[in-house]
């Protein structure tokens, strides 16, 4: 029967015409019924506490999973909903987020938590009306909470509710002296307003509160600055500069300081470092639009001249290893971040930039002396673990190899590649049902990684279990139609 | 407890109305394969289409039909590349569809091919006459600029229609043809009617709420932007335009409502800083019959009848030119009688005394992105009016011209011409007019080749200036999509004119990917010649700027500050100019008289939902800028493109018009004269004259007893337009002690015993100024 509305009537027929049950089964029915749900609620708030822990422990995509399941089965559950949405927005899912919280609400969940959260997802999709009310509802429960203040003080001042919003830095600072970012605001907004002398106290205990906060070091310049406390201004920038050498900004300031103050020379000097550093950074800036088209030749000129202008630009030259790899040009990438080495030995991420590249290029020892630098540097790297990982699989090392993946997922229980190495460890070490939980788990942080489905398939394949073999080989050409092996993996499975 | 004889009756009455409804609009699982691949096309549906038809694909359909179908839905949706491989790569049997050759000529309009592509289509459709995919594609091309037909696409979606009732794509197409014509009525109509059909469909929403709010229905328009916000609930993107045109909505109707809740509302981020007293504009355009209406393009002020006040010239897309007689009291119109009355119109309009015959002549560029037209040279022949003579002269070209700048490249006494051509991507060479006139003859001569100025990038806007300060003009052009230019003059160092591109080592190659118009200015008074260039960015970039309040780099104008080492450093951030606009043309004047330059950013986008206003940036003394738009009232959400200043009513302080209009024929505004009407700081209005005439290239130093004001004179910038000669100097509240002035070529003159105030003229040769009286003449 081709026409699916005619199910309908067949059914409406039957249902219409078939015997009216007795009363007593339609109660049993009933009274299953609701046991059923009542033992589904009961799993789901155990799920739920589940996923809370999940998220407590940093893994927010097995949180995620838990807590749909939680979902399913307790749907009037406004914990398990308002847990959903914690997940939904550490994981940067805010329009997820707020429906959660807002089913949550529906029913019944009325912590001050829930206003807090909401807020803090609205206010992440720019809907700082709503933001606000949701920052007010929950100080009016907790007033004394200086960070609510805080954040309702930044969306105000999004809002250019200005008033209000230095209004409420007030209160935060008030509440808590040690909030640096409350202190820089009021900082800002007392300055623009050209009330240079409290802006100047403001920005200074921002400063108190965090040495290195260097937009309240520079802000506090620009305020002395107009005060004409040159020298004062000159010392703030001096400190901004020492925590953020590259600053732009604290360039420019620092050359009409030097102007105000009489130092031509310093100010000469000032200028050119921040024309330099503006004119890298445009270039650099062009450089990652054409990288993100994937025009690479384009961005490698752009990239290439952004490190010409300013050779000290190390973020660029890291950008260029990376396109250069991504290209396919390993050898040229190599050429790349050894110079970044050799300059800038502790330069964040170098060492495992290069360790992938040496991956490409098929030299594993080579990435695994550059990845163990860079644990030295950074012990709790895990993209460090995981490229040791790879490096010892490609050598078929799988202890260290498992090792290796297992101190990753110490780190990050949610870091997808470190399940799908073990997978493949335990399918080689003949541990099938190890193997599948592995890739299981690869999935569930990462329910589109294809090469997970496929391996998943063909170890299912080979342990008999065909049915699943094939509904994973067919998610694979789902996700990449072209997989060949997939497809000829699957015809065999099909074929008699 | 509900009895179970309910239930059944319900469940009787689902099936029996899945049974009985319309097929349409039958739940779309219930089709396979692909007829269900085809309808989730028709409905526009591509994601799931795409699914459909891979799960076809597996289930053994027809892998040609297959593969053409997601060629189809790959293209659709912006992926043009993997759809090419598979049709370089597919079969010969491929080859026999129709629908193949249909993608072919698709991938040609994706190229930017699109005359080709339309050709191609036109003859598939005379083999196939039935092909709806065919007519889709020529609607697409009939709606695009380089192929705009409105009518062929409004008959084309209607016939798609007749065929497939539910249509998404022809739809809208449909309803944007419409709508771009001007119906606005019939666009609401039929808005409405796509729109219920497809319930879910934000953009037809916001089709809905562009119409009515076109057509002044407001409460239509919010009700259908409501919805689209709605719609657009987790899109970002388009969220934020429904809101911005739901404020538009609301602003026409005194504002948002006090109730009206928060989601509806769009929150722009304000300068927070303590602006300055800012002026107030009123647009006295109609009262002084200047208003025209001809999607306002380039503008100049010139005194073509030599009475010694400011009159208008304003050109527009295919409509004949205007030029307005000021006489203080008000303006006359003059076109016809002075012979301007030229029905090709024009982009940009330039005033220069070519023929140093002591009155200003105009220059009018064509054709910019509606492709080659020749250029216009009207020489003022006083009385007689004016006359075309750019073939004579040798300056017609025929090539897509945008902008023009005046100089004397060659200090020969003789001012050349710098066009832009090429922003259709046709590789169309930039000219560098040398003027080789002689008594009597008005001739040029194109050295572009020579002088090493020939750029072949799609070039846009352009501005001369010595930016050096060696004598010699330089140039600055803008490309679209490649590196900007700076050419340096280098004649004085090699005798010959030539230039040699510094723009990389001077730090101004940018903005690469948007940059619009441009002009030189010494916003701060450092004596040396700065640098600003306008970006043309997306409107989902200026909304989104405007409510973060930063641009999303580099989406934004540059200001270049001249470092005095033939090196620039971007200030623009730095300066409060750092967030997106779509800004088409641009102006720059010291609008409060504090002896700083201002600038207007004439803002838009040829969308006829982008209602960008117009922008405002009134410098403060520490080189930052606030946009005062608000206070100062000339926020015009016309597409602004021709943005000049002068005191055309000679009270001290400058007014603006800004020229006024869309790129689709519907889409038109009245240009705007804003009266300046303060409050203003004092003012001294300098015309220096040499020989008694404006020359071009003149560096005007006002020393104060606050410090020197600028100012130099130029012709052919921002919108290749040009602002009234005259240097009105802010002066604040300080008095002018003396002013220097320096002439192209070196001369050079210095004049004390100045009024605190007013308007004067420098003659070269005369020790004193000539004192103007007020109102003058």
């Amino acid at each position: 029967m081709r026409h699916p509305g005619a199910w309908g009537v067949v059914l409406s027929v039957v249902l219409l015409t078939g015997c009216e049950p007795e009363p007593d089964t339609v109660e049993r029915q009933l009274a299953a019924s609701s046991t059923q749900v009542q033992t589904n609620h009961r799993q789901g708030l155990v799920l739920n506490n589940r996923g809370a822990l999940f998220l407590k422990q940093n893994s927010p995509r097995r949180a995620l999973n838990t807590l749909v399941q939680a979902a399913e089965l307790a749907p009037r559950s406004p914990d398990v909903h308002f847990n959903l949405g914690l997940v939904h927005a550490r994981l940067g899912d805010h329009v997820d987020a707020i429906a959660s919280f807002k089913r949550s609400a529906e029913l019944g969940f009325q912590q001050p938590r829930l206003d807090v959260a909401h807020g803090r997802s609205l206010r992440a999709l720019n809907h700082y009306g709503q933001a606000a009310e949701a920052f007010t509802r929950a100080l009016q429960v907790m007033p004394e909470r200086a960070d609510l203040h805080l954040h309702r003080g930044e969306v105000l001042r999004a809002m250019g509710s200005l008033d209000s919003a230095l209004s409420a830095f007030g209160e935060a600072v008030r509440l808590d002296s040690n909030l640096g970012a409350a202190h820089r605001y009021r900082g800002e907004l007392l300055a623009a307003s050209d009330k240079q002398a409290p802006a100047t106290a403001a920005y200074a205990q921002a400063v108190r509160v965090d040495s290195a906060d260097v937009t309240a070091l520079v802000g506090h310049a620009e305020a002395l600055r107009h005060l004409g406390q040159q020298d004062e201004a000159a010392a703030s920038l001096q400190q901004a500069l020492l925590h953020a050498p590259r600053l732009a900004r604290a360039h420019y300031v620092l050359a009409r300081v030097a102007e105000a103050a009489g130092r031509p020379e310093q100010a000469s000097r000032a200028r050119r470092i921040f024309q330099r550093l503006t004119e890298s950074q445009r270039h650099f800036d062009q450089g990652l639009v054409y990288a993100r088209r994937g025009q690479f030749e384009a961005a490698d000129s752009e990239l290439s001249r952004a490190i010409e202008v300013d050779s000290s630009f190390v973020t660029a030259r890291l950008r260029l290893g990376a396109l250069r790899l991504e290209d396919d040009r390993p050898a040229e990438a190599l050429t790349v971040v050894q110079q970044v080495v050799a300059r800038w030995p502790d330069a964040p991420e170098v060492h495992n930039l290069t360790g992938e590249v040496y991956l490409q290029l098929g030299e594993p020892a080579k990435a695994l002396i550059a990845f163990a630098t860079n644990l030295r540097l950074d012990p709790s790297s895990v993209p460090s673990h995981v490229g040791m990982g790879r490096a010892h699989f490609s050598e078929a090392r799988f202890e260290e190899a498992q090792t290796a993946f297992r101190l990753a997922l110490n780190l990050n229980p949610d870091a997808p590649q470190s399940y799908f190495y073990l997978g493949l460890i335990y399918a080689h070490l003949g541990r099938a049902r190890e193997a599948v939980a592995s890739l299981q788990q690869c999935l569930a942080v990462r329910p589109r990684h294809i090469e997970a489905h496929y391996h998943l398939g063909r170890i299912l394949g080979n342990n008999g279990d065909l049915a699943a073999a094939r509904e994973q080989l067919a998610r694979v050409l789902t996700l990449d139609p072209d997989h060949e092996r997939a497809a000829d993996r699957l015809a065999s499975l099909e074929s008699p | 407890m509900i009895s179970s004889r309910y239930v059944s009756a319900a469940l009787a009455l689902i099936g029996f109305l899945t049974f009985c409804a319309p097929e349409d609009s039958r739940p779309k699982a219930a089709l396979t394969g692909l007829e269900a691949a085809q309808e989730l096309i028709f409905f526009g549906e591509w994601g799931a289409a795409a699914d459909s038809l891979r799960s076809a694909g597996r289930s053994g359909a027809d892998p040609v039909t297959v593969g053409l179908a997601l060629a189809h839905v790959q293209l659709a949706t912006g992926h043009a590349e993997p759809a090419r491989r598979w049709l370089d790569a597919a079969p010969v049997e491929a080859q026999q569809r129709s629908l193949y050759h249909v993608l072919r000529a698709w991938l040609m309009a994706s190229d930017g091919l699109a005359l080709r592509s339309q050709v191609a289509a036109r003859s598939l459709l005379q083999r196939h006459p039935e092909s709806i995919e065919t007519r889709v594609l020529l609607a697409r091309l009939a709606l695009q600029a380089a192929t705009m037909d409105l009518q062929q696409a409004r008959v084309l979606c209607s016939e798609v229609l007749d065929r497939v009732a539910n249509h998404r794509v022809a739809g809208r197409m449909l309803v944007e043809a419409v709508l771009r014509s001007g119906d606005f009525a019939e666009a609401l109509t039929l808005g409405q009617q796509q729109a219920d059909k497809h319930p879910d469909d934000g953009y037809l929403k916001m089709l809905v709420g562009t119409a009515a709010l076109w057509l002044g229905d407001l409460p239509d328009a919010i009700e259908a932007l409501r919805r689209a916000t709605d719609l657009y609930a987790d899109n970002y993107a388009d969220r934020l335009k429904a809101l911005w045109l739901l404020r538009q909505a609301y602003n026409r109707q005194g504002g948002y409502p006090d109730d009206l809740e928060t989601q509806y509302r769009f929150y722009a981020r304000t300068d927070p800083a303590a602006t300055p007293s800012v002026p107030h504009f009123v647009d006295v355009a109609a009262s002084l019959g200047v208003d025209k209406i001809d999607r306002g393009r380039g503008s100049s002020w010139l005194d073509y009848d030599g009475d010694g006040d400011w009159d208008l010239f304003s050109v527009g897309i295919h409509v004949e030119h205007g030029l307005y007689r000021n006489d203080l009291e008000g303006f006359s119109e003059v076109t016809q009688v002075m012979h301007l009355a030229d029905p090709l119109g024009g982009w940009g309009a330039s005033a220069a005394d070519c023929d140093n015959d002591g009155d200003p002549d105009l220059f009018v560029t064509r054709d910019a992105w509606e492709g080659v037209a020749p250029n216009s040279l009207y020489r003022n022949d006083g009385d007689a009016g004016f006359t075309d003579i750019a073939d004579a002269a040798g300056v017609a070209g025929l090539e897509a011209s945008f902008t023009a700048t005046w100089a004397d490249f060659d200090v020969d006494g003789r001012l050349d011409l710098y066009v832009t051509n090429g922003v259709i991507a046709d590789g169309g060479a930039n000219n560098l007019h040398r003027n080789t006139s002689d008594i009597g003859i008005v001739s040029f001569t194109d050295v572009a080749n020579s002088a090493g100025v020939d750029d072949t990038l799609k070039s846009i806007g352009t501005a001369a200036g010595d930016y050096d300060g060696d004598g010699w003009p330089d140039i600055y052009s803008v490309n679209i999509g490649g590196p900007n230019r700076l050419f340096r003059n280098q004649m004085g160092a090699s005798g010959s004119l030539e230039f040699v591109d510094v723009a990389p080592q001077a730090g101004v190659v940018f903005p690469v990917e948007g940059g619009y118009v441009t002009f030189f200015l010494d916003f701060d008074n450092d004596g040396a010649l700065d640098l600003f260039v306008s970006t043309m960015s997306s409107f989902e970039d200026v909304l989104h700027s405007s409510v973060e309040g930063r641009a999303v780099e580099p989406n934004r104008p540059f200001l270049y500050h001249n470092e005095g080492d033939g090196s620039f450093a971007d200030v623009a951030v730095l300066a409060g100019l750092g967030r997106s606009f779509g800004t088409m043309g641009a102006g720059v004047g010291d609008v409060d008289n504090d002896g700083l330059p201002d600038l207007y950013l004439a803002n838009g986008g040829p969308e006829m939902s982008r209602l960008e206003p117009n922008i405002l940036f009134l410098q403060r003394g520490d080189g930052t800028f606030a946009d005062v738009t608000e206070a100062a009232g000339v926020g015009n959400l016309g597409k602004g493109h021709g943005a000049t200043f002068a005191d055309y009513d000679a009270d001290g302080d400058l007014d603006l018009y800004a020229g006024l209009g869309g790129h689709y024929k519907a889409d038109v505004w009245p240009n705007a004269l804003y009266r300046n009407d303060g409050p203003v700081g004092a003012s001294l209005s300098i015309r220096a004259l040499a020989g008694g005439r404006d020359i071009l290239g003149t560096r005007i130093t006002v020393h104060t007893s606050s410090g020197p004001v600028y100012g130099h004179l130029a012709s052919g910038f921002g919108f290749g337009s040009t602002n009234a000669p005259p240097m009105v100097a802010g002066l604040g509240r300080s008095k002018p002690e003396r002013i220097e002035v320096l002439w192209p070529g070196g001369k050079k003159q210095t004049w004390k015993g100045l009024p605190p105030s007013g308007h004067i003229i420098l003659h070269l040769g005369q020790v004193d100024p000539e004192i103007l009286s007020p109102r003058h003449p």
